[in-house]
């Protein structure tokens, strides 16, 4: 269910106007080598830390620690049309003007709470205009951040074991409730 | 030069030549080779080995780059492919691409092809129930199309033939309207559905509810294991092709088989172009292959000719097998090939929920869906339409996740999901009735890549498809009621004609050659030693998965070719 409703998410993301690089990014290359989109390193560290807050590092693995950052620009380079790859940079690059706005300063210098505090008021909030495209931005993320931690080999291994042989299917099995439940049980 | 194009001849020269190893031509290729018969298979894909070149079957999730979905280039090039439910990351490479093989729409005609070794037996959705007697009346009955020159009793042997060797495993539920076979363990329903199956047992007469009979093998057998095919081990990961040979594709099962006897050759990256008719010996002689790499043409001889090409294609060829003596295409004097195709309705589904057996869920993944056999006009008219639908549908346990929040609190979310009701979901299978306007024909001004003009599909819906979709829902949601469903919906896709991947006819049996085809052996009427026992034989679709039809089919018209050649 998870990767089907990311598909849907996926198609209907909707066009775009024109990317306006910022200034503000240094030409510094990113790390991770895409076939399709240019990125640079400040736009990689942006993603990594907003990534890293919605999906925090603890007792079980986070985001980061599970590499979905780099899920995230592969599904990005690869998977979504020309617009969707504009709004979503273009959504990015806003991004800490907006938080700039709403916080009076950047995201990096945010405490752990105000982070998720912002987040949510940007992907709740209509009060920012609809060009900087923040909202739709973060909303995708958080999309692809979440298909990328489920459907990691930590999660699916550790966490809720995905059985690639069952071997048997049971029809009508009465639910232990002390256990956690496993979507991909 | 005389001399050369002599030994050539002899070189190329067969017992017999099955065009296709899909399904039916899977089955074509083991009778003969196992007769015998020294066979050449013409395959006009790639080759795909069982085991061999199935190379995403032991991947898990994680191990997909793009965790299954289709990247946005291949989307973009592919809108017809993109639109069929196995095309995702983990199966797309046996799905044609659009433009490996162009074709003309003259109405929206979704035309999902397989072109490698095994066609779309690889791929296919495994539901196997057998037609009845009611099926095979429909045309007769109701007055379409043309009688079927066949009846139940006819194929019933060749089913139970077939049904061992594929493996097939199913309940005896013991219904006129769908009669048993020769089964394995069923798969088995789960709560949700059991409880359906009482619920309209008990309001309606004639209506069932069974476990989809499928091509699944769910107990040892010796047969099985002679194949080298092991028991169904529930991944339901089906399409990337299956290291236990648990489900029947022509990959596991019917190519190895033919090939061990030492009599089978089969060619890949071969489109045939045509059939050779020889006007003096007044039949077809051999085929005519185009080298899909280096464009060669070749020729290849035959006594008995087994077109398989898949319903479409089998026409495209026929249609483009002109000669003196057929103009219009081979066995073609009625002017009737290509017409009345036919296909499935899946247009149709009804969701619904049920709050009840809460303590209860489904581990695993089951490989094959609930199924209620056509109830509507099955001994007589009752509708103001004709013939009607089956349908298959499945219900799960619905797991809720909470995905608000940032953070710890979204972390938190994700690991404890909860469950929710359970969820049911059912689709349509209607029967089209197959008409003269629903047709293919060849496009003269459009060839494609070898030359060979395109197919122009001219198939569309009618006012009886509409009343049986405005029925389905009536009913399903009716049947739902009564068995303490809600939150019941109903959909439409609208989706085209050829998603469900069941066209058929275009080259039909009947009794009569000035109003069909073939003869009740699948033999052309007018050119005896072509056969054609794929979805284009199809002279009425009834509503039932068609494959197993097509293999048993198969079967028997290769028994009579051997008998007839041996006279």
């Amino acid at each position: 269910m998870d990767r089907r409703r990311a598909l849907v998410n996926l198609g209907i993301i909707s066009g775009g106007l024109v990317l306006f690089p910022s200034c503000e990014f240094s030409k510094e290359k990113a790390t991770i080598a895409l076939n399709n989109l240019e990125i640079n390193a400040s736009q990689e560290n942006l993603l990594k830390e907003i990534i890293a807050s919605i999906i925090p590092n603890g007792e079980i693995p986070g985001a980061i620690e599970l590499k979905v950052d780099e899920f995230v620009w592969v599904m990005l380079d690869d998977c979504f049309s020309k617009e969707g790859q504009q709004d979503f940079l273009k959504g990015l690059n806003s991004f800490n003007d907006v938080v700039d706005k709403i916080r009076g300063k950047s995201f990096h210098k945010l405490l752990e709470e105000e982070r998720s505090t912002v987040l949510k008021s940007i992907e709740e909030g209509d009060q920012f205009d609809e060009k900087d495209k923040v909202g739709e931005f973060l909303r995708t993320l958080k999309q692809l951040c979440v298909f990328g931690f489920m459907q990691s080999e930590f999660i699916m291994t550790e966490v809720m074991p995905y059985s690639l042989v069952p071997g048997k299917y049971g029809t009508c099995e009465t639910i232990d409730p002390e256990k956690r439940i496993n979507v991909n049980g | 030069m005389a001399n050369l194009n002599l030994d050539n001849e002899k070189d190329n020269t067969y017992d017999v030549i099955v065009i296709g190893s899909g399904m039916s031509g899977g089955w074509a290729a083991k009778e003969f080779a196992e007769k015998g018969l020294r066979t050449l298979v013409i395959e006009r894909g790639r080759e795909v080995k069982h085991n061999v070149n199935y190379p995403t079957t032991n991947l898990n999730p994680w191990e997909f780059k793009h965790r299954g979905v289709i990247s946005q280039k291949l989307r973009d090039e592919n809108p017809i492919a993109s639109r069929c439910y196995v095309f995702n990351e983990d199966a797309e490479h046996f799905v044609s691409k659009d433009k490996e093989h162009p074709y003309v729409q003259e109405k929206p005609f979704d035309w999902i092809k397989g072109y490698q070794t095994g066609g779309k037996s690889l791929l296919w959705a495994r539901q196997t129930q057998r037609w009845s007697q009611y099926d095979f009346d429909g045309p007769g009955r109701d007055g379409f199309a043309v009688e079927w020159p066949i009846g139940y009793r006819d194929l019933a042997p060749w089913y139970s033939y077939v049904e061992k060797f594929v493996g097939i495993a199913g309940n005896y539920d013991g219904l006129d309207i769908l009669p048993d076979g020769e089964f394995l363990p069923g798969m088995g329903l789960n709560c949700i559905e059991e409880h359906f199956k009482s619920s309209v047992e008990k309001n309606y007469s004639g209506r069932h509810v069974i476990s989809g009979r499928c091509a699944h093998i769910t107990e040892y057998r010796d047969i099985f294991a002679k194949q080298g095919r092991a028991t169904c081990q529930y991944r339901n990961l089906c399409q990337r092709g299956c290291p236990f040979g648990g489900y029947f594709s022509s990959n596991s099962s019917t190519l190895p088989w033919a090939m061990n006897t030492g009599n089978l050759t089969m060619i890949h990256h071969s489109v045939v172009h045509s059939i050779i008719y020889d006007d003096k010996k007044q039949k077809a002689k051999g085929v005519r292959v185009i080298d899909s790499l280096n464009k060669e043409d070749k020729e290849y001889y035959a006594s008995i000719i087994f077109v398989n090409a898949g319903a479409l294609n089998t026409n495209l060829i026929l249609l483009n097998s002109t000669s003196g003596r057929f103009p219009q295409g081979l066995g073609n004097d009625n002017g009737l090939l290509g017409k009345f195709i036919a296909f499935h309705n899946y247009r149709a589904t009804v969701s619904a929920e049920y709050d009840g057996y809460t303590d209860k869920h489904t581990t695993g993944r089951e490989p094959t869906t609930s199924y209620l056999p056509r109830f509507r006009n099955v001994k007589k008219q009752e509708t103001d339409f004709l013939r009607g639908y089956a349908a298959g549908f499945g219900a799960r346990r619905q797991i809720i996740t909470d995905y608000n929040g940032y953070g710890e609190e979204l972390k938190e979310n994700l690991l404890n999901p909860k469950y929710g009701v359970w969820q049911m979901r059912s689709h349509m299978m209607g029967e089209t009735i197959p008409k003269e306007s629903n047709q293919v024909k060849l496009d003269l001004s459009k060839t494609d890549d070898w030359g060979i003009p395109l197919l122009s599909i001219d198939v569309d819906y009618d006012e009886n498809d509409e009343k049986m979709v405005r029925d389905y829902h009536e009913q399903f949601t009716e049947m739902f009621e009564k068995a303490g469903f809600s939150n019941i919906k109903t959909h439409d896709s609208k989706q085209a004609p050829g998603l469900d991947i069941h066209e058929m006819g275009g080259v039909r049996m009947g009794k009569d050659p000035k109003t069909s085809l073939l003869n009740k052996w699948n033999q052309m009427h007018a050119c005896k030693n072509v056969y054609v026992t794929d979805g284009a034989c199809m002279t009425s679709t009834s509503t039932q998965n068609p494959s197993l039809t097509y293999m048993a089919l198969t079967a028997r018209a290769c028994d009579h070719a051997i008998k007839e050649s041996k006279v």
